[in-house]
């Protein structure tokens, strides 16, 4: 590129361009599931804590997860939708893994200081050989995922390091 | 060394091979999906398919008159080839099974490409042994 004192005058300075662009060669490896597809089903908290809610939700959700860009308020409502994050299992068999990604739903403009929100978890179980994720149906991986959510919640709550 | 030891220590490297890796693969079966693991399996059968056809028709077609002995140095020299081929797979495929985690993928993709492109270092043996190079002692061919 040239900087010129005047057009076809005298060169000012000459900046040679680089490519700065670096198109990704795969798809993005975290994948983030869509709204519509976490189950209905979900595990309902109270939320009475000054901090609001949202602030605790980012900043506890970012430690276990990347976040999508939720949208506006909707019906009421406002989402934060994360990725999947792997599921520790104690109880496990042998080769299963897990994932668990969240869907937390909560009023845009609360109108009292304690109110109810919502978590869906869309847990799916794995093996550690196989490269596809399903959805489970094992007691073991679901409790799994619920106990999951029961601490990150606690951990939002709390302020506190209490590890999911 | 004898046609037929040379073609008996062949079929039990390809043999040999194949069940040290279909047992490897039930050894994992629990960690892959039902169909990943049918998947492999029909991958392995595949492979192996191509030479153990060649090494049982010849061997189920010998003639009754006893085969004409082959050079000690070639008997030898088939064996190497036809153990690094299979090691090739083999080495590729216990690392899979005997891994904390991989990608059944990614082995596919080893296998497709490995097996076929490696091929070279046992098809010339195995046509050699079990085809029609083995004939007859004292016939004309």
């Amino acid at each position: 590129m040239q900087f010129r004192e005047s057009p076809g005058g005298k060169i000012l300075s000459r900046l040679a361009l680089e490519e700065t662009v670096v198109v990704a060669a795969r798809p993005p490896l975290l994948p983030t599931p869509n709204a519509e597809d976490f189950p209905r089903e979900f595990q309902s908290f109270t939320w009475d804590s000054q901090k609001t809610l949202q602030e605790r939700a980012q900043s506890v959700a970012n430690k276990y997860f990347h976040l999508a860009a939720s949208g506006d308020c909707d019906k009421g409502e406002s989402h934060l939708r994360t990725t999947y994050t792997p599921l520790e299992m104690k109880k496990a068999a042998s080769g299963v893994t897990a994932q668990v990604a969240v869907l937390i739903s909560y009023p845009c403009d609360p109108k009292t200081a304690s109110y109810q929100f919502k978590v869906q978890s869309l847990v799916m179980e794995g093996r550690t050989h196989s490269d596809t994720f399903k959805h489970t149906y094992d007691p073991d991986v679901v409790h799994a995922g619920d106990v999951f959510v029961q601490n990150l919640i606690a951990e939002m709550k709390s302020g506190e390091g209490a590890k999911p | 060394m004898s046609m037929n030891h040379a073609r008996f220590g062949l079929m039990g490297i390809f043999v040999g091979s194949l069940v040290v890796q279909l047992v490897a693969l039930f050894v994992t079966r629990s960690q892959l999906w039902q169909e990943d693991f049918q998947a492999l399996m029909v991958k392995l059968l595949g492979i192996y398919s191509v030479q153990l056809g060649v090494v049982l028709g010849g061997i189920f077609a010998q003639p009754k008159a006893p085969l004409a002995n082959p050079p000690v140095g070639l008997s030898l020299t088939a064996m190497v080839l036809a153990v690094l081929w299979n090691l090739l797979l083999i080495a590729r495929f216990l690392a899979f099974c005997f891994a904390e985690r991989d990608s059944v993928g990614a082995l596919v993709q080893y296998l497709d490409s490995v097996a076929t492109s490696s091929s070279f270092l046992v098809a010339g043996v195995v046509v050699f042994f079990f085809g029609k190079g083995t004939a007859a002692a004292g016939s004309a061919e």
